[in-house]
């Protein structure tokens, strides 16, 4: 009978001493995990930056910046990666000639044979006397010290900031089950930035180190961040204003940094005068004193991306809306600076999504967005809109250069020309294409 | 998958028991398969946040099943378990082996499972806190049964292994170059649990 109990005693006892063990370590364990990707900073020498640039036979565009013409040549921005030639002496059969490569190149202006362009934060000089044998002549270094890509200035100790290297990363901490820990998106000190998958998905190097929102044209017309008045180059830095003394083309000296705003945009010269386009105005600058600009007012309107052109006694604005400009007003608006302290708006017209505009001699062009081409007769800025003299619709325009009867007109799909050299007949004279990469 | 597999059994047996049920009204001789069924209510011991020393929280479940042989028995169960900052609604099969062909008998018993449902007890409205899924559920006990008559009463302690998986979202801005402007890219980040637990309890039932 005594025996019959000892087993049950012993499993009792095994019990007991293995739920004690348990007991004794019953706490929990926590695995947390965050899918990020990390963008690493890629940084060059300035020797590589410039070991790069080089003339090339052409190629197709696929991301027009900027837009130039000088003496039938047209000169064409791919973002960030260097400069289609086109020989444009005949508008109606443009033809590329060659494919100048100069890594981190948005912006450019010419001033005789000598071509100024932006890599990165150098200003880099060319001669174009002979269109085949393009070559490098001189370079500003860090000239451009203000210039961002992603929060982080392009230009620092570490070397010239040319790319976001994509890092995917899963990261998988143990935790101790009190606190979650915040992942950490955004900045990330000097080890680049952090993105969500659907975010990285869309992230693209070309915008990333874009130095202005917009990818449209501009020729000393009216989205250009370059332009030259006298023998000075003036530059958008950032914030900043730089003036470059071009007076001897082949040694360009940096001068003053004139700082305006924040949010300032595009550059529009006239007579002596600097029209700054930015979200939130427009100001004037005195160029009396070249080298040192001083700002005679500025014109405010709402919060808007806004290129400007000017003629006579009065300055055309376009106002848009959209997440890239923050405001939601699409209008044209015409401002008298007769009184240059003073600028007054003196008309205001409808617009579908203006981007940039162009005038010669009285016939104003403006790139309507998704709405394509539209010239106007504004000999009568008051009436503007009841002198419409051609609607070009199926086009997402958005730069144009009108000059000596061909206008030169940008698209999202290629470059258009047109002849208005009869006003109340404008044809469309050629269309080179652009091809998405 | 795992949920659906033991819903299936508790039908299963649920039918079982009824077929059987029916079975003893008429056909004695057949009387092979018993139904079974029992509640249990006990403690949870262990820690969410161990530098407040150990919690107790509290565990119930039903379990219904068939009797299989002698001393073998197999079933499915629904509970509620609280850990402090959890409660879920396990969903499981059990097995069940008394050691001993005794009257009275000390079982091995094996709880296995998946989670109904969860909730999280907020204090704090936690940041960034999303949503929360259950996981697996393993529960390994032993007890002792005392019947009398149908009836039973029986004092277990065991184990207790259960998979919490919680979802949070991080508001975040990013500089978006496209845009010129800092738009919100929400971080995500996920936390798996493992819940380890020392149990008591002790359970009701018939047969």
């Amino acid at each position: 009978m005594k025996k019959s109990y000892t087993l049950p005693k012993l499993f009792l006892a095994f019990a007991f001493s293995a739920a004690a063990f348990i007991s004794t370590s019953c706490t929990d364990t926590c695995e947390q995990t965050r899918q990020l990707v990390y963008f690493q900073p890629v940084y060059s020498t300035s020797a590589q930056v410039k070991a790069a640039v080089k003339l090339e036979a052409p190629k197709e565009m696929s991301q027009i910046g900027r837009i130039y013409f000088k003496d039938g040549y047209l000169f064409i921005n791919e973002a960030g990666e260097g400069i289609h030639i086109i020989d444009n002496r005949i508008p109606a059969q443009p033809k590329p000639i060659s494919f100048l490569t100069i890594p981190g190149n948005y912006d450019l202006a010419i001033q005789g044979s000598t071509l100024y362009a932006d890599s990165y934060v150098d200003l880099v000089a060319f001669d174009i006397s002979n269109i085949n044998a393009i070559k490098e002549i001189n370079r500003v270094e860090r000239l451009f010290n203000n210039y961002m890509a992603m929060g982080y200035l392009v230009g620092s100790s570490n070397g010239i900031l040319t790319e976001w290297k994509r890092v995917d990363e899963v990261q998988v901490y143990e935790t101790d089950c009190r606190n979650t820990y915040q992942p950490w998106g955004g900045m990330y000190y000097d080890a680049g930035f952090a993105l969500s998958s659907s975010m990285a998905s869309s992230f693209s190097n070309r915008t990333a180190f874009a130095p202005t929102p917009s990818a449209g044209a501009g020729i000393g017309g009216s989205m250009a961040r370059f332009t030259l008045s006298g023998n000075h180059l003036y530059a958008l830095d950032g914030s900043n204003l730089d003036v470059v003394d071009v007076s001897n083309p082949t040694n360009p000296q940096a001068k003053t940094e004139f700082p305006i705003a924040w949010d300032v945009e595009t550059l529009f010269p006239y007579t002596d005068k600097l029209f700054v386009g930015s979200r939130s105005g427009m100001y004037i600058l005195d160029l009396e004193t070249p080298a040192t600009p001083s700002l005679i007012s500025k014109y405010d309107h709402v919060r808007s991306c806004d290129p400007v052109v000017v003629e006579g006694d009065y300055a055309f604005v376009t106002l848009r809306s959209g997440s890239t400009c923050e405001g939601f007003t699409n209008q044209l608006e015409v401002i008298d600076i007769k009184e240059l302290k003073t600028p007054t708006i003196v008309a205001t017209y409808a617009m579908t999504n203006p981007h940039g505009l162009g005038i010669d001699n009285g016939t104003l062009f403006i790139c309507d967005g998704a709405d394509g081409l539209k010239a106007f007769d504004a000999a009568d800025v008051k009436t503007i809109s009841q002198h419409q003299l051609a609607h070009f619709p199926g086009i997402q325009a958005l730069d144009i250069i009108p000059y000596q009867q061909v206008a030169m007109m940008i698209g999202t799909d290629g470059l258009y020309q047109y002849d208005y050299s009869n006003i109340s007949d404008i044809k469309l004279l050629s269309q080179l294409p652009i091809v998405p990469k | 998958m795992r949920t659906l597999i033991i819903l299936g059994l508790l039908v299963n047996t649920l039918k079982i028991a009824s077929a059987q049920s029916e079975l003893s009204d008429s056909v004695e001789v057949k009387k092979k398969v018993e139904y079974f069924f029992y509640v249990q209510s006990g403690m949870l011991v262990g820690c969410n946040e161990c530098g407040r020393g150990k919690e107790i929280t509290f565990s119930g479940s039903t379990v219904h099943g068939i009797k299989l042989a002698k001393r073998g028995r197999v079933g499915a169960g629904l509970g509620y378990d609280s850990y402090y900052n959890y409660s879920t609604v396990p969903i499981f099969g059990s097995a069940s082996w008394d050691l001993f062909s005794n009257k009275n008998a000390f079982f091995l018993q094996f709880n296995y499972g998946g989670t109904l449902k969860v909730w999280k007890y907020d204090p704090y409205n936690e940041y960034g806190y999303q949503r929360s899924v259950g996981g697996r559920m393993v529960n390994p006990m032993v007890g002792y049964r005392i019947r009398y008559h149908d009836a039973s009463i029986a004092l277990m302690v065991g184990y207790k292994f259960q998979k919490i998986k919680s979802y949070y979202q991080y508001e975040n801005y990013i500089w978006d170059p496209n845009t010129q402007r800092n738009l919100p890219d929400p971080i995500e980040s996920s936390e798996k649990r493992s819940i380890n637990r020392f149990m008591i309890s002790l359970a009701v039932g018939w047969k």
